[in-house]
């Protein structure tokens, strides 16, 4: 009997444990709070604008040692292994002790990271007592540097042998990501349980999450072994309050790894991403325009959001048409308009357009003189489709060639070679089809705003290829140098601007087309009556003219941000 | 009534004593005398006293990992976190060539193929196996599915091609659409095992998918939850289902799959896993141990915790 009124008891604490533990996650006392509880965040569905704005702030990797003392030279040979170690340097926020707790909060994750073992499954089977380092590698990068936030990401890469018993056992591999997110008001880091306004949201993701795993038949243990591969190991529930994730422009991407047990992820970090979408956007609950906390002087850069949400959808169609090869390929999203699937449907459906004759008129001409086997020709047609900020980007394409060489030494002959593309913007909202002036406050303001775009456009590339080409001396005789050719460039960049026959809007970029790739150098010989110089580089007097960063017509003169 | 409950346990344990001796003489490959110890392994994870380098290398299949890893914990009296990074899992292709290499001791997977079968006759190995879970193989439907009921027969014959109608089984006139899984996958070995075989299948509905480097496959449709739609996967994943509130379980000859039918070996189609040893395992081998353990109460508390339903008969 005395037995029996033991058990009793055991059963009585074990209700009376449960019920306070129940108690305790009930009223979030235990410090766990759960995402959909929190009352504040930045991500929030259904209020936001179509942009974010990019933080003024300065990054500068550093390469350390392992205890996180900066290196002259950029790898630290460890003897018998092989180790790189680089973090990152935040500066340009006004308020220093701000930013340096920023980056002390880098350095003490460098100091967590480095040499650690994840608490992966297996990882202390595998390697046993005695291990030996093989390599490691850990790199930090800024994913996300936006409204106020700050998301940088701690790639870790290892290798470590087996080395117990005093015989060399199995090498051991692994990949580990570590994130951190900051309010660069005030340089504490973001939780996850904090990114939700509402239950909706973290609903949306949990959500997004299920969608991933059935669509990935992430709970079949598939039978062969491919790298990244998340399995689950017991059915998916919700994401922790505690779960690790990083922004980037598009996506919030959590990152499942040995904190995730329900997954196995074999010794490697998984990202899931989730697209920004209609359901889960930036807030700007960290973000005033009228709150400078940083020491640039510089205008607003702002960025549209891309939307990258609904699920992916393939056009591919191919046919060998006597031997010459003809594909459709094209790609949009399920949330694409209807008026944009509709054109893209009869594009799909209009045939080659008669280029597909001439091609073949070519390719018979080819393979007389080069046998069917020294030829190829073939005629692709795309359709694309992206989605910025409430703006459609709307490409179609025709590209076609016959080569041949008369035998296998002989050089390759081009027979025929035709492209033809078009690029247009549409406003989701009204589906009107968006003339380059539309994206202007001032219309009359934008022939002079992006000529001027495109002379910055031009010494923002010479400065970012500056370890190949030295910009002084490049910039000497052409676009706005010193020399004598102002009257020339001024032309140059007339005849630029007023060969453009599409455009695009991308996150940071306008982008414009002219009727064929190498129209740029065409115009380079006419105005300046030699080749492009700097052939590897041609392309910042060509396509390079025609990318156009917002910030450089300025964010304040265009009509996109409103 | 302090005698009455008395008794009330004593029965109980007496049924549980009954329940443990008569899975071990009815077929299961562990030794008599440790499914007769079985009931009194309470509170042996004290007795085994593991420590980090005594414990036996454990391994298994991905959906077994948090069985064996909480089993684990409690072995080595340590937190979970800490104790999955002393188990393998290596999946259960990876686990059996483990088992058979003599790179782990214990495995946790369910029946070994026909070819890991061979692969340890080759290498001499002779495996021990021991169920100790139960686990369904389910069929879902919309839920607003008419049919509730279907037999095995009619399930072979759907995925044959043979019936394609749901009024041919009591439903309503709409196309019946049988969604099947990826080749390799255990849910694809599952429809094989249980109803259907590779040969007679009929081909599954693909859509068109771009890998890597452009390349284009044909890959398995996945599951939408459609009209006419019909799935299968395990009982144990389902509720994980992205859509696991539109869809409904279809009962196996009026047998409806739960906890309790899947537990009691009622509902027709029981997937069991088992833990697999090597049959020249030692008597007095701490892996031994181990198995007694599991088919414990205590095993059963660990199994029960963490979703799995424990053989009970």
């Amino acid at each position: 009997m005395d037995i029996f009124r033991l058990k009793n008891k055991k059963r009585i604490s074990c209700f009376l444990s449960m019920v306070i533990i129940g108690a305790l996650a009930v009223s979030g006392c235990a410090g766990n709070e759960q995402p959909g509880e929190a009352a504040s965040g930045f991500l929030k569905h259904k209020e936001h604008k179509n942009y974010i704005v990019e933080n003024p702030l300065k990054f500068e990797r550093i390469m350390v040692d392992a205890e996180g003392n900066p290196l002259e030279d950029e790898a630290d040979e460890g003897g018998d292994f092989y180790r790189e170690y680089g973090i990152l340097k935040v500066s340009g926020l006004r308020d220093k002790a701000v930013e340096k707790k920023i980056n002390d909060r880098i350095a003490e994750k460098f100091k967590e990271c480095v040499g650690s073992l994840p608490a992966y499954r297996g990882i202390k089977i595998l390697l046993g007592d005695e291990k030996q380092l093989l390599n490691e590698n850990i790199y930090t990068y800024q994913s996300f540097n936006c409204n106020n936030v700050l998301s940088v990401v701690m790639e870790r890469n290892a290798g470590y042998r087996n080395e117990s018993d005093g015989e060399k056992g199995d090498d051991v591999y692994f990949s580990q990501t570590e994130t951190m997110n900051f309010d660069l008001n005030t340089g504490e880091e973001i939780g996850f349980s904090e990114l939700f306004g509402d239950e909706e949201a973290y609903k949306y993701l949990n959500d997004s999450v299920k969608a991933f795993l059935s669509e990935n038949n992430a709970q079949e243990e598939q039978g062969e072994d491919i790298y990244g591969t998340l399995i689950q190991t017991k059915p998916f529930e919700k994401l922790d309050s505690e779960q690790k994730y990083y922004l980037n422009d598009s996506y919030i991407n959590l990152v499942m790894d040995y904190e995730t047990p329900e997954f196995q992820t074999n010794m490697n970090s998984y990202s899931i991403s989730i697209p920004w979408s209609q359901n889960i956007y930036l807030t700007e609950n960290y973000f005033s325009e009228s709150e400078d906390i940083y020491e640039s002087d510089e205008p607003l850069a702002k960025c549209l959001i891309a939307d990258v949400s609904g699920e992916e959808k393939r056009i591919y169609s191919y046919e060998n048409e006597e031997g010459v090869e003809m594909m459709v390929r094209g790609s949009y999203r399920s949330t694409t308009p209807e008026f944009i699937q509709e054109k893209i449907e009869a594009f799909s459906a209009n045939g080659f357009q008669g280029i597909d004759k001439e091609l073949k008129k070519y390719y018979r001409q080819a393979a007389e003189e080069c046998s069917r086997e020294n030829c190829y020709g073939s005629c692709m047609k795309t359709v694309n489709v992206s989605a910025f900020g409430g703006y459609i980007n709307y490409e179609e394409g025709i590209y076609a060639s016959v080569t041949g060489h008369q035998s296998s030494w002989a050089d390759t002959i081009t027979y025929f070679d035709k492209n033809k593309s078009t690029q247009s913007v549409y406003r989701k909202s009204d589906s009107k089809k968006m003339e380059l002036e539309d994206f202007f406050k001032n219309r009359q303001d934008c022939e002079k705003l992006v000529k001027e775009a495109m002379v910055k456009a031009v010494q923002r590339n010479f400065e970012e290829n500056s370890g190949w080409i030295s910009k002084d001396e490049a910039l000497k005789d052409y676009v706005f140098g010193e020399g004598e050719n102002k009257e020339k460039d001024l032309r140059f960049i007339d005849k630029m601007y007023d060969n453009i026959c599409g455009m695009s809007l991308s996150g940071t970029y306008m982008s414009f087309l002219a009727e064929n790739f190498s129209k740029g150098e065409e115009i380079f010989r006419e105005i300046y009556g030699e080749d492009c110089p700097f052939s590897e580089n041609s392309y910042i007097f060509t396509t390079g003219v025609y990318r156009l960063k917002y910030s450089e017509i300025g964010c304040e003169n265009l009509s996109i941000f409103e | 009534m302090g005698n009455l409950k008395g008794r009330k346990y004593l029965s109980v344990l007496l049924i549980l004593m009954t329940v443990l001796a008569a899975v071990f003489s009815g077929g299961c490959s562990a030794d008599k005398n440790d499914a007769e110890n079985g009931e009194n392994s309470r509170d042996n994870s004290m007795e085994l006293g593991f420590t980090a380098e005594t414990l036996p290398i454990i391994d298994g299949a991905t959906a077994l990992a948090p069985y064996y890893e909480a089993m684990a914990a409690e072995l080595l009296g340590m937190d979970v976190s800490e104790a999955r990074q002393y188990t393998l899992c290596s999946k259960t292709d990876g686990a059996y060539e483990n088992l058979i290499a003599g790179k782990a001791d214990m495995i946790f997977c369910s029946m070994p193929s026909s070819e890991q079968q061979e692969m340890a006759a080759e290498a001499g190995v002779e495996f021990e196996t021991v169920p100790f879970l139960n686990g369904g193989f389910v069929f879902f439907v919309n839920k607003d599915n008419p049919v509730d009921s279907l037999s095995v027969e009619q399930l072979h014959d759907i995925y044959a091609g043979k019936i394609t109608n749901w009024k041919e089984v009591g439903g309503d006139d709409v196309k019946i659409v049988p969604y099947q899984r990826p080749n390799n996958s255990g849910s694809q070995t599952g429809i094989y095992k249980y109803v259907i075989s590779e040969d007679e299948i009929m081909e599954a509905p693909t859509e068109m998918k771009i890998e890597t480097m452009g390349e284009i496959i044909d890959a398995v449709a996945n599951y939408e939850n459609s009209e006419g739609a019909i799935g299968y996967s395990y009982y144990y994943y389902v509720a994980n289902m992205h859509n696991s509130d539109e869809i409904k379980l279809v009962q196996i000859d009026g047998i409806a799959p739960s906890d309790e039918t899947i537990g009691n070996g009622t509902y027709p189609i029981i997937n069991p896993s088992l833990m697999v040893i090597n049959k020249e395992t030692a008597a007095d081998s701490p892996i031994r141990d181990i198995v007694k353990w599991v088919l414990s109460d205590e095993g059963k508390r660990v199994a029960r915790e963490n979703g799995y339903i424990p053989i009970e008969k």
